[in-house]
């Protein structure tokens, strides 16, 4: 899979209509107030969160990644290098990046996942749970192969559950675009996943 | 033609994620449907990879490890910048370190290490404890020292008095007993006699303390003076304040309890309501409504518990001490937790009270 080298800057910092006053609670972020780091943590950690584990399909690697993601927002505040103005794609901008960073390393360092138990005949709800695991194994693998930009688009669209608008919006595309890539996201998983199943 | 495909695409997905059928979906376009069902059933497949939900443990695992690392970074931020003068600082210090070892002086400050008050080495341990606070430039290096020989002064004065010996002794603690001339200081039993000079205030239980008197024979200390302590002063972490809890639990994770902080100044008031004392600390121990903090019991049955607090959690406290001598915890909160548990919102909110703590501790 290419590397990817998606950045904050690339994402959309438009018209992401957010409803508050962004400006005041970058503010309080730069001043390290605990009320508005919670209230900023409590308003997107979900989204982060599901966009991750999409990305990942790991609940651990998710929960790290993404408290990381606002550590580090805390920081690039600090060093006047945070968001200017749409916070939450900024957030997932930096969750894309950070992934990215750990699919690199983990490609470097790749690990055996051993499995959970040992199949038992006598036990079909296990045995259904372990085609259910092969089967979304194979949509992970098959989704891993993915382009950075088709990836993200299905994380933001079925991870996320948000609108073509939204995802444009972070995504700083056109709506058309959205569709376009979408379309062909999910023509390519459908290829990739055979191909996975046939090896 | 694309543009059209994409458009029925999203309305097919619109469709299905109300849980419409895939082969229902597709009577809608009937002329894309062979070009649409891949695309759909991909779609179905793309959406078995979601979380099903944000488990709670990790929303309140990650809330706390933001809201600790924005802690440190406030800390971090208020410390003075090391910049040049530091680093000369630090090669003076191994220069000066370098000399002592050169010269074998460790030899004797480790003789001197056991020694006790009126003893010839005595003196070699106090100055080399005097030496190594000098050299330690970090607040919380000189406040975990300081603490630490302030400990060491108590252990000194028990060892002086289970071996009998008569000697001039003076160290820092919490009186946690009276009973009429009778007090414990820090778990050391002190006898106020006529000519003990007293604070022109009367101290009451809670309050720090520094004793200066003799060890004698009967396992006491004739007090001398007994002098009222600035709230911030480090002092040792708080033995169990029961004659009969004679076995004191050492806490090896390194937290001093701190200073009483917030002692009230009038004296009217005190007469009607126990002072009140901030505490932080590690727990050690939780049995129903009774903790141990660094090695103090203390009762959280009536307190306001703030955060998940489990056993090896750093917790700021407040209370009072009840007539028996016990703290009595009014409201206990996480200030850190051991492993990977969660804290409340308001975990790090009473940093600018942090603030104030450190401004308060001793610093020469």
């Amino acid at each position: 899979m290419n590397a990817q080298n998606s950045v904050p800057s690339r994402w959309g910092l438009a018209h992401f209509m957010m409803g508050y006053n962004e400006q005041s609670e970058l503010e309080g972020l730069k001043n390290l107030d605990s009320k508005v780091i919670g209230a900023v943590y409590d308003r997107f950690f979900s989204d982060v969160y599901r966009y991750v584990y999409y990305r990942l399909g790991d609940e651990q690697i998710a929960e790290d990644i993404s408290s990381d993601v606002f550590v580090r927002l805390l920081e690039a505040v600090k060093k006047q290098r945070g968001p200017q103005t749409n916070l939450k794609g900024w957030l997932l901008a930096t969750a894309s990046h950070v992934v990215a960073d750990h699919l690199r390393q983990s490609y470097r360092r790749p690990t055996e996942v051993l499995s959970d138990g040992t199949p038992d005949d006598n036990a079909p709800s296990l045995n259904d749970e372990i085609d259910r695991r092969d089967k979304v194994d194979a949509v992970q693998t098959a989704y891993l192969q993915l382009t950075p930009d088709q990836q993200n688009v299905l994380a933001l669209r079925f991870g996320d559950g948000y609108s073509l608008e939204e995802t444009a919006s972070v995504m700083q595309k056109k709506v058309n675009a959205i569709k376009a890539l979408q379309f062909r996201a999910l023509a390519a998983l459908q290829r990739n996943i055979g191909e996975v199943v046939n090896e | 033609m694309n543009e059209k495909l994409y458009d029925a695409l999203e309305v097919c997905i619109k469709a299905l994620e109300t849980g419409a059928e895939i082969e229902a979906v597709l009577k809608l376009y009937p002329q894309m449907a062979d070009e649409l069902r891949p695309i759909l059933e991909a779609m179905i497949q793309a959406q078995s990879l979601s979380a099903t939900s944000v488990p709670e443990d990790a929303i309140r695992r990650g809330r706390a490890h933001v809201l600790g690392h924005a802690a440190e970074m406030r800390e971090s931020s208020r410390r003075p910048r090391g910049g040049v003068g530091f680093v000369f600082r630090r090669l003076a210090t191994s220069l000066a370190l370098s000399f002592v070892l050169l010269l074998s002086v460790t030899g004797i400050v480790n003789a001197s290490s056991g020694s006790l008050p009126g003893d010839n080495l005595y003196p070699i341990k106090r100055t080399w404890e005097d030496v190594r606070l000098w050299f330690t430039f970090s607040p919380e290096g000189r406040e975990e020292l300081e603490s630490e020989y302030e400990q060491e002064r108590l252990d000194e004065i028990d060892e002086l008095l289970v071996d009998g010996r008569e000697e001039t002794i003076a160290f820092y603690g919490i009186i946690t007993a009276q009973d009429g001339d009778y007090w414990l200081v820090s778990g050391v039993p002190v006898q106020i006699t006529a000519g003990t000079q007293l604070p022109a205030k009367p101290v009451a239980i809670g309050a720090p303390v520094t004793v200066v008197g003799s060890t004698n024979a009967q396992g006491f200390i004739e007090a001398q003076m007994v002098g009222a302590l600035d709230p911030g002063v480090s002092l040792p972490p708080l033995e169990p304040s029961e004659l009969e809890a004679g076995d004191k639990e050492s806490n090896e994770q390194g937290e001093q309890l701190e200073l009483p902080q917030s002692e009230a100044d009038d004296d009217n008031e005190q007469e009607k309501l126990p002072s009140t004392f901030e505490f932080r600390g590690v727990v050690s121990s939780q049995k129903n409504g009774d903790w141990v903090i660094n090695g103090q019991q203390v009762d959280v049955s009536q307190a306001d518990i703030i955060g998940t607090i489990t056993v090896g959690a750093f917790v700021r406290l407040e209370g009072y001490y009840a007539p028996d001598g016990k703290f009595m915890v009014t409201k206990i909160e996480l200030r850190r937790s051991n492993s990977s548990d969660s804290s409340s919102s308001d975990s790090s909110n009473n940093d600018s009270k942090d603030n104030n703590d450190d401004h308060d501790k001793k610093d020469d």
